[in-house]
């Protein structure tokens, strides 16, 4: 089975450690959910499984693993689209308000190697699949005649362009209201059933996670606290910081727990 | 006699530039609202239902094309369009993003005080009062010198909220203003209001498309259906709900998983 991996990550910032020794395996056809506050580094863990962390940051430990296999550098820049697709929260800061979402594709399917008629094509395709019954008229629009929702389609579409094994799903649902958000979790659970595709879901709501992830693991203070199935981690969660997000979550639902 | 009281409320937004005219879009088409003093009074829709703009014309933000708006028995705006400087410090706003709602520019204590400033305080009795709210959101009065930007997204709400409460208002508008932050942090914040509208009296319009966020919380429910505020008196009853109403309940993800085969394919496809 193919699986990506990131192993014994570290990052600070400065003499501050922000990521400390976290090892995450995904492998395709399944839903890895990555859960907890604010501010636990799990964006930061995103980033460095693409070889993106911001230049202030430094990694001070830590490799990336295709198929068991560590990668170089640069090997780890060439997964970016083309083997690891990525999909970020607030899909209204990803665009580039001055050109059309025509043009976002245009770049994108140019840099696999497709243009003009052959590059429109894949680029309407994709979006069908991603749920417009009007491609062109998407691919005619600017990012700000869209709506978060569709933005975030868009957005999948884009990620999926070179068709990659993975996705990295970065809070994908956050700002969205519940039922665009339930639409975009179906479209994801089509993904990983139609294309095989491996997903790292990254959330802080624990009903995101009950809804697509076949395993979980739960971060806090930079460090993953605990790690396994989703139903034995909602059923008996053993960490304390798991336990007390388990409460909030099913006080919202009006669940008491013991 | 209500605090507040919409009634027959409808606003129109023009679309399209003016190069290329859209029909224009009816967002509020009437209905009725009414919140009574120290109530928290919920609204509910989805995204692009009308309860923002809902939210503005209560604010004074906003004329409506028709209708009336009438705060403790009076008309909120005047023929003019203008609110009376006496009301306007008494409803007040906490938005759903707080580095939008705040300046790059301002320590923690500009954005608590500003309002204060505008009401003639200054010197030591700002200063109290001031670290008197940052007090009543749980912030320390200590870090009141970093720059807003430097809190978190859910201590820089409770600047937020301490900034609403600063003149002393009756009504507080909640437009989704725990729903960017994480699942722990939204639990502490609505305990902090609750608590504060306990200790204050003020009254909240918590408008959200989240449900879950309900319970516990609001004493009363509206849900936009068709540009119109409806009550349900039981949101989560069994009984008949507006098919607005369903819709965000149906929305609501499960609260556990569903049992899955090693495999991962979920069970249920095959019973």
């Amino acid at each position: 089975m193919s699986t990506l991996a990131i192993q014994g990550l570290c990052v600070s910032a400065g003499a501050t450690p922000l990521v400390r020794d976290v090892s995450l395996q995904l492998a395709r056809g399944r839903v890895l959910g990555l859960v907890g506050t604010s501010g636990g580094g799990k964006s930061l863990t995103v980033l460095a499984m693409l070889g993106l962390l911001p230049p202030a940051l430094r990694q001070t430990g830590g490799q990336v693993l295709r198929d068991g296999a560590v990668l170089a550098a640069q090997q780890v820049a060439a997964l970016r689209g083309a083997v690891v697709g990525l999909v970020q929260q607030s899909p209204r800061a990803c665009f580039n308000p001055l050109v059309t979402i025509g043009r976002h594709f245009a770049e994108t399917l140019a840099a696999h190697g497709l243009a003009r008629r052959a590059a429109a094509d894949r680029a309407a395709g994709l979006l069908a699949e991603v749920g417009f019954a009007d491609p062109a008229a998407v691919l005619a629009s600017y990012a700000f005649q869209l709506s978060g929702g569709m933005l975030q389609r868009v957005m999948l579409a884009l990620a999926l362009c070179r068709d990659p094994d993975f996705l990295l799903a970065d809070e994908p649902t956050t700002d969205l209201d519940l039922a665009v958000q339930a639409q975009i979790l179906a479209l994801l659970e089509q993904m990983v059933a139609q294309r095989g595709i491996g997903v790292l879901l990254v959330t802080h709501d624990l009903s995101v996670i009950a809804r697509l992830a076949d395993d979980v693991a739960v971060m806090q203070g930079g460090r993953i606290v605990e790690q396994r199935d989703v139903v034995g981690l909602f059923e008996a969660p053993c960490h304390p910081a798991t336990q007390a997000l388990l409460r909030t979550h099913f006080a919202l639902y009006g669940e008491a727990t013991e | 006699m209500s605090l507040l009281r919409l009634k027959g409320v409808e606003k129109t937004y023009r679309a399209g530039g003016w190069f290329a005219r859209r029909p224009p879009v009816a967002v509020l088409r009437g209905g009725e609202l009414h919140i009574e003093a120290g109530e928290c009074v919920a609204l509910l829709g989805q995204t692009g239902s009308g309860k923002s703009t809902l939210g503005r014309i209560l604010l004074g933000l906003e004329q409506p094309d028709a209708g009336t708006v009438n705060f403790d028995g009076l008309p909120l705006l005047d023929e003019a369009g203008r609110m009376a400087p006496a009301i306007r410090p008494q409803i007040q706003a906490v938005f759903q993003d707080p580095h939008g709602a705040t300046s790059p520019r301002f320590s923690a204590f500009d954005v608590v005080a500003e309002p204060l400033r505008y009401l003639g305080m200054s010197g030591a009795a700002l200063r109290l009062r001031v670290e008197e709210l940052v007090l009543a959101v749980g912030l320390e009065p200590t870090e009141l010198g970093r720059l807003a930007h430097r809190f978190s997204g859910g201590q820089l709400q409770r600047l937020c909220i301490a900034r609403a409460l600063a003149p002393a208002p009756r009504l507080v508008l909640l437009d989704e203003a725990v729903s960017s932050l994480d699942l722990e942090t939204q639990a502490h914040i609505l305990r902090l209001l609750a608590g504060l509208r306990h200790t204050t009296g003020v009254a909240y319009l918590f408008i959200t498309h989240d449900m879950r966020l309900l319970r516990g919380f609001a004493d009363r429910c509206y849900v936009m259906q068709d540009g119109r505020p409806l009550e349900v008196p039981e949101p989560f009853g069994a009984g008949a709900v507006p098919p607005a109403l369903a819709a965000l309940r149906a929305a609501i993800l499960p609260s556990r998983p569903k049992l899955r085969t090693p495999q991962g394919a979920p069970q249920d496809a095959m019973a």
